[in-house]
């Protein structure tokens, strides 16, 4: 099953070790996909709704509890955590990762880099 | 000073995204826009930014998930299909009449565009079985007496042509008769077409099993011989290999049948048997006995002008042997033009006839299918009560619809080859009926 879903986009991956690491919000989520990639992925609401919403079509994701909106009213936030599923993509996509960075690393790549 | 809030108009985009989503995530997506807009930078160009930012990823990422939605539904409309299709078969099975009036209307219509297209194909488009069919001529004499400009040529005149052409690469005469055979003791006549030695070489045709008439059949003194058709070598035959070189007893004498014609072969009369003209006999004709159909071949380099003015010149030598024929001129057409000339504009008549049928017949079954539908408003909003979507009706109808269609359809197909059976038997024998209409070989030529 994890192999169907590797190689992960940078931003599905970065949103499932995020949510692997705690449940986390959507606003949240933003935030610390601004910090973890220093930058380098600043998504849009849209995009961050879209991708959520594909991680939890391919149940790597699930929203676990829901906590009360900032101002006091609207929907309440839902928290979404990786799945045990998406634990496995993680694992697996971790292994791929691995490989190449050996690879990259006999061709002396890193030292270059 | 207090920070501006998010414009209400930026709520506007979550409208582009399928309702699924809206509901599950809208909330949540207005809150990251808030967040989003609280971190934009400063002044008019910050804002600007944000804007265009915020419409191309709202636009493009609700356009991604239209498609999967879209994908999803479709998918699940078509799965769900299979499922009404019991319901509809009951439904239809409460309702005989309605279900053979619409069948039997779209049967009748299909059957009748289909048996029609076949026919015209075969007959308008379809070229004769013959090798380089464009190739092959008639030659006409234009006769002053009676004003024709298409008339027979005399066996005598023939024959000075036969001799004298070099445009023609093999010329033939042609002569539709009948001949009476003795089968059972019992006379039957039967068509024959009796045609000069050359008459399949003209075509291009060779014999099926057999042989073609050679030299030996050319003049009065060789043997009595006929070449039969594919349906006289079935029907009459038994289609028996070793027919070939069994005699019939036609008119009085026994005929050996020395060949049969390909099943496909084809001509503008009727041909059950061959039989050959003699040389001899023709030549020493009167050259006012006008009686026969000259066919040829051109040769490669050769335009049918070129003919005409050739056997003209050919006919002006013989008009100053026998002045009775001084008035005389020839045309020399493309055997392809002539033969369907003169049903070409009844047959596209027929042809937009029948597809006005077609539409007439459709348009009563859409009031058919209306009324009905009508009818059954109650069963209808009862589905929908108990909780059945306007997807889910829009399907049943649809599906019913469909059914149906297909079921006339072959119904209309497989009685095509009947009606077309019956046209070919009520054309007269000088239209052309070709062997390879007799069949609907092709949906193409039925879809309706």
């Amino acid at each position: 099953m994890a192999n169907e879903d590797i190689p992960l986009k940078p931003a599905q991956h970065l949103i499932l070790l995020i949510l692997a690491e705690e449940p986390t919000y959507g606003v949240e989520l933003l935030e610390r996909l601004d910090a973890s990639s220093q930058g380098a992925i600043q998504l849009n609401a849209g995009s961050l709704y879209r991708v959520i919403a594909q991680l939890v079509h391919d149940d790597l994701i699930e929203p676990v509890s829901s906590t009360a909106a900032t101002r006091g009213i609207g929907a309440p936030r839902k928290l979404y955590a990786a799945t045990e599923a998406g634990r496995d993509v993680l694992r697996a996509e971790a292994v791929r990762q691995a490989k190449m960075l050996e690879m990259a690393r006999n061709l002396n790549l890193l030292e270059d880099a | 000073m207090p920070e501006r809030p998010l414009p209400r108009g930026y709520r506007a985009w979550i409208s582009l995204f399928p309702a699924g989503h809206r509901q599950e995530y809208g909330h949540e997506m207005v809150e990251a826009l808030e967040h989003r807009w609280h971190r934009r930078r400063m002044g008019r160009v910050g804002e600007l930014i944000f804007a265009m930012g915020t419409a191309a990823d709202m636009t493009w990422n609700a356009f991604l998930l239209r498609g999967t939605t879209i994908g999803r539904t479709t998918m699940r409309f078509w799965t769900g299909m299979g499922l009404e299709l019991r319901v509809i078969g009951r439904g239809l099975g409460r309702s005989p009449a309605f279900t053979f009036m619409v069948l039997g209307v779209l049967a009748v219509a299909v059957a009748a565009n289909a048996a029609v297209f076949s026919y015209v194909r075969g007959t308008l488009f379809d070229p004769p079985p013959y090798q380089e069919p464009h190739d092959v001529v008639i030659a006409w004499g234009s006769n002053p007496t009676n004003g024709q400009a298409r008339d027979v040529i005399s066996g005598s005149v023939y024959i000075d042509l036969a001799r004298a052409t070099r445009s023609l690469a093999s010329i033939a005469a042609v002569h539709g008769d009948e001949v009476v055979l003795i089968e059972d003791a019992r006379p039957v006549v039967v068509d024959a077409m009796e045609v000069t030695v050359d008459f399949l070489d003209v075509l291009g045709v060779e014999p099926f099993i057999g042989r073609n008439f050679g030299e030996v059949d050319r003049t009065s003194g060789g043997p009595a011989t006929a070449i039969a058709s594919y349906a006289f070598w079935r029907d009459r035959l038994d289609s028996d290999p070793d027919a070939v070189g069994s005699a019939l007893d036609m008119d009085g004498k026994p005929t050996t049948i020395i060949g049969v014609l390909p099943e496909e072969f084809r001509f503008y009369a009727p041909v059950t048997l061959l039989v050959p003209l003699r040389d001899d006999l023709l030549a020493a004709e009167d050259r006012t006995h006008f009686h026969y159909n000259v066919l040829g071949r051109l040769r490669s380099d050769v335009t049918p002008s070129d003919a005409t003015f050739e056997v003209a010149r050919i006919l002006a030598t013989v008009a100053g042997e026998d002045p009775r024929l001084k008035n005389w001129t020839v045309l020399v057409e493309r055997m392809e033009q002539v033969s369907v000339e003169a049903v070409r504009p009844a047959l596209w008549v027929l042809s937009v006839a029948v597809t006005l049928v077609l539409l007439i017949a459709l348009v009563n079954l859409a009031t058919l299918f209306r009324i009905r539908t009508l009818d059954r408003m109650g069963e209808l909003s009862l589905r929908s009560a108990l909780g059945a979507g306007r997807g889910r009706v829009i399907r049943l109808l649809l599906a019913e619809a469909i059914i149906l269609s297909l079921m006339g359809g072959f119904a209309g197909v497989a009685l095509a080859p009947a009606l077309l059976g019956a046209l070919a038997g009520i054309t007269p024998a000088a239209i052309p009926i070709p062997e390879s209409a007799a069949v609907v070989t092709s949906l193409r030529a039925t879809s309706p």
